[in-house]
């Protein structure tokens, strides 16, 4: 194989991309205006590059591999293994297929664009790609571009379900690199309330560019988990965007391996006075792996509430990187806006860059970050070390309390029983390297 | 069992321990009294490890050992066992997890088999209810959100499922509602036996009335400055501290 320039792959990846993006059927529906927007955006776009400041820290070469575009065979199966003990309503999207659904919920419509018509298709699109405009980011296009199809999940007004929805984004068991592009719309209508249990599946070498778009009507309640603790080879990219109204809430809650490449672009937007968003993500990295989490919180209206809360850890030469942006537009009166990230790192070839970014345009606010680094409570390893722990087993339980402490505050109890044990595996014996 | 000789100490170079000695023998049970800054916790702390006081001289043997030169573990391992005044909260640890570690840290030392998971949670759960602890307290991390009273009987819970050979009590009974105490001298009063000796450190009279001492000392400046039986606890009770340095100088 020959090696090319970085601007090469790029030339080469962009080029794939559009001729892939042609080879789509006609369609006049929701998902072929989708696909056209998303074409003519990334033709336009250029790719991130090395002075790209919001990817500085993650390099999109792993992103341009060889086979990272090419679709996946149509009908492969995933194993995708249930959390013990949790019941839901699961909606599987394998290799960026969105598959036939089992059963639906009282109060829970789950569609493909494909078969959208009439009222239904029209007050879709007037949210499909409004959050996450195909103009303003290349892979938010790409993704738009190379649409097999998509999914809406509307939880109707008033509606309080009970049952956790399930979202499995998941690699199929083929060993073919490939490149999938899943997409999903949830709106959860005035006054509903809903649990959505997001899962990223699969080790394999594939590029997963999803996006994931929410918009939260007046009043509405969602518990958003997302779970992505497959390591491995699997580049992820995901795009979540969301939208609040008028004294709606968003609860995210995050438990992440690395993987070869994985980053998630947060950005929540709080559109309705009085507007409650909380943040809550444990990371750990081991091996080469990499976990990127760049999120932007728009304070855009008064008496918004946004509380952050973060841990990672990083070991062997992997990285974690948080990039925590707060903006408080103009007029955005009374908000109060709270940002905490704590990082641990268990090898001296480990990093972790953690970055606040505060814009704020008014002028009565409370807005607070804190970032800490490293340090393991003085108090609580002599408490350990008082009561036989050597001083390794003593650092080796506070550094897993570290990441344990989030995640058992997370809602859902079959999916805090399940957390546990997969990130102390992960925790205590990281798997060996992947050889290339 | 224990013998402290002209112990003198220092935290932030300040010199708190002046000089102390101490004999204690196995099957006794010695209270430690004083004033504030008396150094009666740097004392406690300094049996069991801590960093940041250090031992300028003297010496501290227990069992025939150098303590000073074991690790804060090696001492726990060796049946050293400090009931702490403040104890720590760690979120992101079970109560449960930390115990069993700890359990099978300190038996795996003395050669004994580690309990398999059910012996261990009818031993942690029997002993909860001996303290009057909800056994849900087991789940919880360890002493998070405990009021005072629950965290000072899950010390003295760890001490009973560690059944060490030196316990040192430091103020133990300080924040204990009546009850509270009781249940607590209970479980002191279970642990008492010919091959083990405990250490009370302690503000007030209060708990020698339910764990009577053999021998009472009056810690000051650094040194203790009389020695008795329970009967001396009972005379500072009434007489106040000044008394004696009244009576020393």
């Amino acid at each position: 194989m020959t090696t090319l320039k970085r601007s090469e792959r790029i030339e080469v990846f962009a080029r794939t991309a559009r001729t892939r993006s042609e080879n789509f059927p006609a369609d006049t529906g929701v998902l072929g205006r989708l696909r056209a927007a998303g074409r003519a955006a990334f033709s336009a776009a250029e790719l991130p590059n090395p002075k790209t400041e919001s990817w500085k820290y993650s390099r999109i070469g792993v992103l341009l591999e060889q086979g990272l575009l090419d679709r996946a065979p149509a009908g492969a199966a995933a194993t995708a293994k249930p959390i013990p003990g949790l019941d839901v309503q699961s909606i599987a999207i394998i290799d960026g297929m969105p598959q036939p659904l089992l059963a639906a919920v009282p109060g829970v419509a789950v569609t493909a664009f494909s078969v959208l018509t009439g009222a239904q298709a029209a007050a879709v699109e007037t949210h499909l790609g409004r959050l996450a405009a195909v103009s303003e980011r290349p892979f938010v296009a790409l993704n738009a571009a190379l649409l097999d199809d998509g999914l809406v999940i509307q939880v109707a007004p008033g509606v309080d379900v009970a049952l956790p929805i399930e979202l499995l984004l998941a690699q199929s068991d083929g060993a073919a690199p490939r490149g999938v592009h899943p997409r999903v719309l949830v709106i959860v209508g005035r006054g509903a309330r809903a649990t959505l249990i997001e899962r990223h599946l699969g080790t394999a070498m594939a590029f997963t560019n999803s996006v994931v778009e929410v918009v939260l009507a007046d009043g509405a309640q969602l518990d958003h988990l997302r779970l992505a603790l497959d390591a491995g080879r699997g580049r992820w990219l995901s795009a979540l965007d969301v939208e609040l109204g008028h004294a709606a809430r968003y609860h995210l809650r995050q438990a992440q391996l690395g993987a070869a490449f994985r980053r998630n672009e947060i950005r929540i937007r709080l559109a309705g006075e009085g507007a409650e968003v909380t943040v809550s993500g444990a990371g750990l990295t081991r091996n080469s792996d990499h976990l990127d989490n760049q999120l932007c919180l728009e304070h855009r209206v008064p008496r918004g509430t946004s509380k952050q809360v973060f841990r990672n850890i990083a070991g062997e030469t992997s990285r974690g990187i948080l990039n925590g942006r707060i903006h408080i537009h103009r007029g955005a009166q009374k908000t109060d806006a709270q940002l905490h990230t704590k990082s641990l790192l268990l090898s001296s070839r480990a990093e972790i860059d953690v970055k606040p970014e505060l814009e704020i345009y008014a002028d009565d606010v409370k807005c607070a970050h804190g970032a800490t680094l490293g340090q393991l409570d003085a108090n609580a390893l002599f408490y350990l070390r008082s009561r036989g722990l050597d001083e390794t087993a003593a650092r080796t339980m506070l550094s897993f309390a570290f990441l344990a402490e989030v995640v058992d505050a997370f809602p859902v109890d079959a999916v805090r029983a399940a957390l546990r044990p997969a990130l102390a595996q992960a925790f205590a014996a990281p798997a060996e390297e992947e050889t290339p | 069992m224990l013998k402290i000789a002209n112990l003198h100490a220092t935290v932030a170079d300040t010199p708190i321990l002046k000089g102390l000695n101490l004999e204690i023998n196995a099957g006794e049970v010695h209270a430690i009294m004083g004033p504030n800054g008396s150094g009666k916790s740097t004392l406690a702390a300094v049996l069991a490890g801590r960093d940041g006081y250090e031992v300028t001289a003297g010496s501290i043997e227990y069992q025939g050992r150098d303590l000073l030169a074991l690790a804060v573990e090696e001492r726990a391992r060796a049946g050293v066992f400090l009931a702490f005044q403040y104890p720590v909260e760690i979120p992101g640890v079970s109560n449960m997890e930390f115990l069993r570690a700890s359990l099978e840290a300190v038996r795996s030392h003395r050669g004994e088999p580690n309990l398999s998971a059910v012996e261990f949670m009818k031993l942690a759960r029997a002993t909860s209810q001996q303290l009057q602890l909800d056994p849900e307290f087991l789940k919880r991390g360890v002493n998070e959100g405990f009021s005072g009273g629950e965290k000072k009987r899950n010390e003295i819970l760890q001490m009973l499922l560690l059944q060490p050979n030196l316990a040192i009590l430091d103020e133990t009974d300080s924040g204990l509602d009546i009850d509270a105490l009781q249940v607590v001298a209970d479980g002191v009063n279970a642990l008492r036996s010919p091959e083990r000796a405990i250490i009370m450190v302690t503000h007030y009279q209060r708990l020698l009335d339910y764990v009577v001492p053999d021998y009472v000392h009056v810690l000051a400046d650094g040194c203790i400055l009389r020695s008795g039986g329970p009967e001396l606890a009972l005379e500072l009770e009434a007489k106040g501290y000044g008394w004696l340095r009244d009576d020393a100088a």
